[in-house]
């Protein structure tokens, strides 16, 4: 059974972008325009794998979501890689302190992007 | 107002470069406009010697109070300009959206569609030589198959062959037999002869004699005529088995070539077809390594798009920094100050997401195109 990744993010050709390189390697993928519609999605979803999400976001900002993510009871293991267009070392502090497993700066090639969620995908 | 005037046209420059035409457009015409404005003010507002030359002396206080006149009316203004090129921005920003989005929609059809027409690279060649081979030898086995049953047919007409070649061994038996008996025919009409004559010379008491020696000479006679009948029968049926064999082993010899010439054409076919699928095969990955080509060249032009991205944060960026700008000149103005340095600096950098952001308001080179990382923190 295909495993399920959250994109969070509000830019709808990122997701796309995103989208198509998970679902070609064969993960099945849940959107959300922003950290609200985030915490919205992982309440619908059986079960969520992994996240990806942005940083800068209107309503709800990744590393807010990311922090709230980790003070869920059923979702605090999911792990998160942020992908945003952020590389200052003080931001990736701040994903790090919320709980973030890995940090990518847009633009990011699939491949890599691929090569990080099998390193951190739950089983 | 200098200061804002090149880091909009900088900033507005970036967005261009970096691929946001419409929206990039849309703002190098707008900020040219807001950087005339607020250049031909400030210069003449500094040329008339700013705030504190308002204040300066009688004549001149008349002066900078026309002016501060000019100026409060030209701020609702400048407020009305700034809010229609946002409200711009922001349609061009919805459209440049909406545009990427279906063709990224239409990248992701056209991925699809080669996915489905070269299938899974990593395999593809193998699993046909695999498949080619397999029906190759499943053509042959089958062929061979059809000779198999050829060549036990004709095993089996060899075996029938060998008993009717046994059967006209045995006609030689029986045509020595036919003549024992017509031998055996002649000695018994001598003896039976004999008996005649010997009969005479017995006189009356012969007669009786006589009579059976008659007889038996008729019945070798009989015999004799019994026994060439079989041995013409005999000659017959050996001459139409002799006949029969000489065919049989023409045809024997025949079909031995026919067998030879029937294997030779199966390999012919086997090498011609094989011929042909490695050609169909060679095509095939030809075409396969086009399609890889062109699906790795249309996944490049998806990474592209990611730059819109980062053109849509920066165009986000300057659309608040435009309001924020226009809010705090508002303000320096009510208050009778030029606006700190720094506070200015803070106002137009407030928001930077992108290093070509943080670039310009240091004054370093822009790097207009970042490639892509390639490089991932793990915590």
């Amino acid at each position: 059974m295909a495993k399920t990744i959250l994109i969070v993010d509000d830019s709808s050709s990122l997701r796309t972008v995103v989208r198509m390189s998970l679902t070609r390697a064969g993960y099945d993928v849940i959107e959300a325009g922003d950290g609200k519609e985030g915490l919205k999605a992982l309440e619908g979803a059986a079960k969520v794998h992994l996240i990806v999400s942005d940083v800068n976001m209107p309503n709800m900002d990744g590393i807010t979501f990311v922090t709230q993510v980790k003070q869920h009871p059923r979702h605090k293991f999911v792990p998160v890689i942020m992908l945003t267009t952020e590389g200052q070392d003080a931001k990736k502090q701040e994903g790090r302190a919320a709980g973030a497993k890995a940090w990518m700066v847009k633009p990011f090639n699939p491949p890599q992007l691929l090569d990080a969620v099998s390193k951190l995908i739950l089983p | 107002m200098q200061i804002f005037g090149v880091v909009a046209w900088l900033a507005a420059g970036g967005a261009l470069a970096a691929g946001g035409i419409t929206a990039a457009w849309v703002l190098w015409l707008g900020l040219a406009a807001v950087s005339a404005v607020t250049a031909v003010t400030a210069t003449g507002w500094l040329q008339r010697g700013g705030m504190s030359g308002l204040r300066a002396t009688g004549s001149q206080a008349a002066r900078s109070g026309a002016n501060a006149a000019i100026v409060g009316e030209l701020l609702p203004r400048f407020d009305l300009a700034t809010r229609t090129w946002t409200t711009h921005l922001g349609t061009a920003q919805t459209q440049m959206r909406e545009a990427i989005d279906q063709l990224l929609g239409s990248f992701d059809d056209i991925l699809r569609e080669l996915d489905a027409l070269i299938g899974v690279p990593e395999n593809k060649a193998g699993a046909n030589d695999e498949s080619r081979a397999a029906v190759l030898t499943q053509c042959e086995d089958q062929l061979r198959q059809i000779l198999g049953n050829f060549e036990g047919f004709v095993r089996s007409r060899d075996e029938v062959l060998n008993t009717v070649r046994s059967l006209s061994d045995a006609s030689g038996g029986l045509r020595v037999m036919a003549e024992d008996v017509s031998n055996l025919a002649r000695q018994t009409n001598l003896l039976s002869l004999n008996a005649a004559i010997e009969a005479a010379r017995a006189g009356p008491s012969g007669r009786g004699f006589a009579v059976v020696a008659g007889e038996v000479r008729r019945l070798s006679e009989e015999s004799g005529q019994t026994g060439r009948r079989i041995g013409g029968q005999v000659e017959q049926f050996s001459q139409t088995m002799r006949q029969a064999m000489a065919q049989a082993t023409k045809s024997a010899e025949a079909d031995t070539l026919t067998i030879h010439s029937s294997e030779a054409a199966i390999n012919q076919v086997v090498e011609r077809v094989d011929g042909a699928v490695k050609q169909l095969h060679q095509r095939a990955t030809e075409q396969t390594v086009q399609g890889q080509l062109i699906k790795a060249q249309v996944e490049q032009v998806l990474i592209a798009f990611q730059f819109q991205d980062r053109v849509h944060q920066i165009l986000d960026q300057l659309r608040d920094s435009m309001q924020a700008a226009t809010g705090a000149l508002q303000q320096s103005l009510a208050d009778g100050q030029m606006p700190d340095e720094q506070a200015w600096q803070d106002v137009l950098g407030t928001g930077y997401t992108t290093a070509e952001q943080r670039a310009v308001s240091s004054g370093t080179p822009v790097n207009a195109s970042p490639a892509a990382n390639v490089e991932t923190t793990f915590f």
